[in-house]
């Protein structure tokens, strides 16, 4: 008997949806959400195939366990399925939506398990990606942002980090970092304040982009 | 600009992140009422925090994730028609309440270990339970997912090789003239085809689920499609493929 494998990995792509994601602009995406509102499976697989990467980034980023990151991931998009009608458009696109459900899912799933016990102390590079400037969508608005969170005093960046991605409270922080509660309300402040000068400027964007340029070619 | 200006602007930042304790949320958000400059570094840092997500490497889920995903919904769909009729509410308010049938009936589904799962699977197909039978295959652990390939037209393959059942989820099948009706096939390594059913398009949703029978276990077979034939079906397949993944 001849046992069945390897079928898994046949394709990904259903009819080159996830081929030509990023150009969809985002009027198509709230035109889906209104199908998904009323029930279309087949508006709903157009989004999963468009989103289910990002989402599922963020959720492994967040939980770094590919299991607990999958039911979240799966959760995100049950909330899309069944409460498609309180999406607004003008609340922000709706990848933005389903990654902030995203991020609260996966922080109510790190206090039921009670990992913020342990956190992570490491800067790890491999999870954040290049915005890519090319992109007609909502992409490129976030190169600065990158670059800046790249930039910032590691001390800066982990103090957000543990904050953002694994919810942990102040408190919480200084005693991971082992430092007092004022330092790290320090370090957040000055740390947010430095993103929020490079959204606002945009400085990072040109500057760094001519440099990504070079260096590639 | 008022004269906490500078004390709030300090602990935007952890309100944005949500670090922020309870009291001083209330203190910031009464004073951003009326602060239009405070309101505005808000903003921005919304924009900071909105990015923030965005930022992560994508990495695609798992296959059989998304098989699991449409098992899931097309389950909760089914309930929560069958909750609709019973107590004729709207669709919304009924989600919750579907959800949580769901949740029993994949639990009772899957906690219950005292008969086997091939024992489990079989009886719910057997009782035509296409989504139950689906729900038990999605969230077993051996059970593998083939996508079917076809033009326009996709799909799941969702089986375990030592059972005699699978569930298959079809998108995007277009409705068919009334003299003619898809059918679907189990390969066999020698090329010989199987019927396995003919599926009904649903025009309303262009998405299928339907389960798939054999009356030997799937690791028997080495492919699987979907074809058009007349009404009625065919013995052996005579008509287009639409559909077919290859084990
Ligand atoms: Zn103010």
């Amino acid at each position: 008997m001849e046992p069945l494998r390897a079928v898994a990995t046949v394709g990904l792509s259903i009819n080159g949806i996830i081929s030509s994601q990023f150009q969809k602009p985002m009027t198509d995406d709230y035109k889906l959400v209104q199908r998904i509102a009323e029930g279309d499976r087949k508006a709903f697989l157009s989004l999963y195939d468009r989103y289910a990467a990002k989402v599922h980034g963020l959720s492994l980023r967040m939980l770094r366990d590919p299991h607990s990151a999958e039911e979240v991931t799966q959760d995100a998009f049950m909330r899309l399925w069944t409460r498609a009608e309180t999406y607004r458009a003008n609340q922000g696109s709706l990848l933005g939506w389903l990654l902030t459900i995203t991020r609260r899912l996966a922080i109510d799933r790190m206090r039921q398990e009670s990992r913020r016990i342990q956190p992570s102390l490491s800067i790890d590079e491999d999870w954040l990606k290049i915005p890519d400037p090319g992109s007609e969508t909502e992409e490129s608005r976030w190169r600065s942002l990158f670059f800046a969170l790249r930039d910032l005093p590691i001390q800066q960046r982990l103090t957000i980090e543990l904050a953002y991605y694994q919810g942990l409270s102040q408190t919480q922080i200084a005693e991971a970092m082992g430092v007092p509660l004022g330092t790290v309300k320090t370090r957040t402040r000055l740390g947010m304040e430095k993103l929020r000068q490079a959204m606002r400027e945009n400085a990072y964007q040109s500057d760094r982009s001519e440099i990504g340029e070079r260096g590639v070619g | 600009m008022s004269d906490h200006s500078k004390e709030i602007e300090a602990l935007l930042p952890e309100y944005v992140l949500g670090t922020i304790p309870a009291e001083q949320r209330a203190f910031i958000e009464e004073h951003l009422e009326s602060c239009d400059n405070c309101r505005i570094i808000l903003e921005e840092l919304l924009e900071v925090e909105q990015g923030l997500l965005h930022l992560a490497q994508p990495v695609e889920p798992p296959a059989y994730a998304k098989a699991r995903l449409m098992a899931a919904i097309a389950a909760e769909s089914e309930s929560t028609q069958w909750v609709d009729r019973l107590l004729r509410l709207p669709f919304a308010r009924i989600g919750a309440i579907a959800i949580v049938l769901l949740l029993i009936v994949t639990n009772v589904v899957l906690l219950n270990q005292t008969i086997t799962l091939q024992d489990q699977i079989e009886s719910l197909s057997r009782k035509q339970e296409t989504n139950q039978t689906a729900l038990a295959l999605a969230s077993n652990p051996n059970s593998q997912v083939a996508e079917l390939q076809g033009d326009q037209v996709g799909g799941t393959f969702v089986y375990d090789p030592g059972v005699s059942v699978a569930v298959v989820f079809v998108w995007g099948l277009e409705a068919l003239p009334s003299n003619q009706v898809y059918q679907s096939w189990l390969i066999s390594p020698d090329g010989a085809r199987t019927s396995a059913g003919l599926v009904e398009a649903n025009p309303a949703s262009n998405f299928v689920t339907f389960t798939v029978e054999s009356s030997r276990p799937l690791s028997d077979f080495v492919g699987f499609g979907v074809t058009v034939e007349p009404a009625g079906g065919s013995p052996a397949p005579t008509g287009a493929k639409v559909l077919g993944v290859d084990f």
